[in-house]
């Protein structure tokens, strides 16, 4: 790493700190505008993303870094950074939920767009019952009302 | 009723500022987080708080973290206690840091928020019937009409294809039964019996048996529309396409219809264009005298605003909508002459893939730049067997999927996999029409107009 790049220091929910460069760090939208309205102190807290899943978003954002230069957008590097993506998600479950969530309150888009993305694919061969259990999602209906709704759209069910 | 009440509960604040204006939150939070800093009045920041949403409400309270009162004393020393991405390392947690604890927790709830914002609208049309039962709130969501929009614009994988013999009703070979689908894949909701013609995005074009009528019609939601006569005859066999591009921020779906008009004996080419904005056909200045009606396929190809149709001759015809000029490109050959392969989408670029079945062994071979030179050779892995009959490329979709009719079979092969599978026994023919579909949940009509006209 050069010494003349500036850095930034992120700090996790539990305490840790991760010293990056200033380009892996802006990619969040949320450091960088945190940064430019005056969070210039030691460290910048990232209160609701634990240190092994902000290691991770910023491994990801290392990556990524040279993806909006000229020589990152031939198609030989987009698809090498394809490869590393796929892998990159291949994680349990509960850790892509917590990337999702980590890449939404860091706000990075390209983060949110292929987790996203992963969990869509999973999500759509999926029953109710197993995206309520999933995704720990309330049922509101009453069994009446879920009925109604079943039958209006049964053809989704065959 | 349908007002701009009803509009805002189904998260059109949060679709404009989730999608359309991503920047807005960006600014937004600048402007946010200074003011909190510089202590402003507690009305905006409850007006700033509101406006960004439920998820961003909590972010004012991060902020105490940053109080100059908490990072004060040990700057220096920490600076250097930090090491590159270490995880001993642990910085002094600042006395407001327990209030951020509560973040921890926040997951659960807004795991399931932060899915319906950006992760719904990736799903196939069918998954999102059935998701109506998740919770009255998924049920509404999926319902608004701007969430359909949104779908719309989003999702583009083709799902399956529609496949027709002759003028037998049309049935539906889906890729993957659990996620796409339709109610009614017959189209016999609409007023005539129909043979599929063209689709794209989700919207299908069909024209009547009876007397050539066309009309658009959404198999999600049963919606459709019937258009004028062109000025032209199109006859049965007409060689139409139809462009439809979903844009986020115009809900009025616009698409167009482009027909290649030839006439018996007289050597030209008219492009007649339906424009859904102003609901009526136009014959285009632009003529084409280098060709005739013979040898042109009825089915052509649309992409990125040009319209692809193939000449048994041995040439595409190009038509560009935007600047209305056609041009050519050459058709590749192979063995048995033209007419076996099919033009697709690769990288981004136009393609033409074209099959070659020989002593049990399938070989793809992909042509490619404005020459349409061979650019290169898939063998695939798969005993096509002694009993097939023709075959055919159906097309290669979603950047990864090639789909072949083997005589009766039609097969995928997933490229990056290197994978064969059987999608159907049955459905393969050499007289089977096959057009690709996109199960998204667009409207034909306009989203914001209810049936009893327009309300918001």
């Amino acid at each position: 790493m050069e010494s003349t790049s500036k850095k930034v220091t992120l700090s996790s929910s539990d305490g840790r700190t991760f010293e990056v460069e200033e380009a892996v760090a802006f990619q969040s939208q949320t450091i960088k505008h945190l940064y430019e309205a005056g969070c210039t102190g030691d460290f910048i807290p990232v209160p609701n993303v634990t240190g092994d899943i902000l290691s991770m978003v910023l491994r990801y954002c290392e990556k990524h870094v040279d993806s909006d230069t000229a020589a990152g957008k031939e198609s030989f590097y987009v698809n090498k950074l394809k490869g590393w993506d796929a892998l990159f998600v291949k994680v349990d479950q509960s850790i892509l939920f917590d990337l999702i969530l980590a890449a939404d309150f860091l706000n990075i888009k390209s983060l949110m767009d292929l987790t996203c993305k992963t969990v869509a694919s999973m999500m759509k061969g999926k029953t109710t019952e197993e995206i309520r259990g999933t995704f720990n999602i309330k049922n509101d209906y009453t069994p009446e009302a879920e009925e109604m709704v079943r039958r209006e759209n049964q053809w989704a069910f065959e | 009723m349908f007002n701009l009440r009803n509009l805002i509960d189904q998260g059109f604040a949060s679709l404009v500022l989730t999608a359309s204006f991503s920047t807005l939150w960006h600014s937004i939070s600048i402007k946010h987080f200074s003011q909190l800093l510089t202590n402003l009045s507690l009305n905006q920041e409850r007006f700033m708080a509101d406006f960004e949403g439920n998820n961003r409400e909590t972010l004012e309270d991060d902020f105490c973290l940053l109080e100059d009162s908490d990072l004060e004393g040990d700057v220096d020393e920490r600076l250097y206690e930090l090491p590159i991405l270490s995880p001993k390392a642990k910085a002094k947690i600042p006395v407001d840091y327990n209030k951020a604890l509560k973040y921890v927790d926040r997951k659960e709830a807004g795991l399931e928020d932060v899915l319906r914002d950006h992760a719904l609208h990736l799903l196939p049309a069918k998954t999102l019937f059935r998701f109506k039962t998740v919770s009255r709130r998924w049920g509404q969501w999926i319902s608004s009409p701007l969430f359909a929009h949104r779908q719309t614009t989003y999702f583009k994988n083709v799902s399956g294809l529609f496949c027709q013999v002759a003028d037998h009703s049309p049935s539906f070979l889906s890729f993957n039964q659990d996620a796409y689908g339709m109610p009614d894949p017959s189209l016999s909701f609409l007023p005539e019996p129909v043979k599929v013609r063209s689709s794209c995005n989700g919207l299908v074009c069909c024209q009547g048996i009876e007397d050539d009528t066309y009309y658009i019609c959404s198999p999600v939601t049963k919606e459709w529309k019937k258009l004028p006569r062109p000025n032209l005859y199109h006859g049965a066999k007409a060689a139409v396409v139809l462009a439809f591009e979903p844009y986020l921020l115009n809900f009025n779906e616009s698409y167009e219809l482009v027909c290649a008009v030839t006439f018996p004996d007289y050597p030209v080419v008219y492009f007649e264009i339906y424009s859904s904005r102003s609901s009526s056909w136009r014959v285009s200045d632009t003529i084409c005298y280098e060709l005739d009606g013979s040898g042109l396929h009825d089915g052509g190809y649309y992409m990125k605003g040009v319209v692809y149709w193939e000449y048994s001759s041995g040439v595409i015809l190009a038509f560009g909508l935007r600047d209305e000029q056609y041009g050519f490109l050459p058709l590749p050959a192979n063995d048995e002459g033209y007419g076996n392969g099919a033009l697709a989408m690769k990288h981004d670029e136009l393609c033409y893939i074209q099959p070659r079945c020989q002593d049990n062994v399938c070989t793809i071979n992909i042509h490619g730049n404005m020459d349409m030179s061979l650019k290169s050779v898939i063998n695939l892995p798969y005993d096509a067997g002694s009993t097939f009959g023709v075959c055919r490329a159906l097309g290669f979709f979603n950047g990864d999927i090639l789909i072949l009719g083997l005589g009766t079979r039609v097969i995928s092969y997933h490229v990056k996999k290197q994978k064969v599978e059987l999608i159907s026994q049955h459905e393969g023919g050499a007289c089977t029409r096959y057009i690709p579909y996109v199960n998204s949940l667009v409207s034909v009509r306009h989203p914001l107009i209810r049936d009893k006209g327009l309300i918001v």
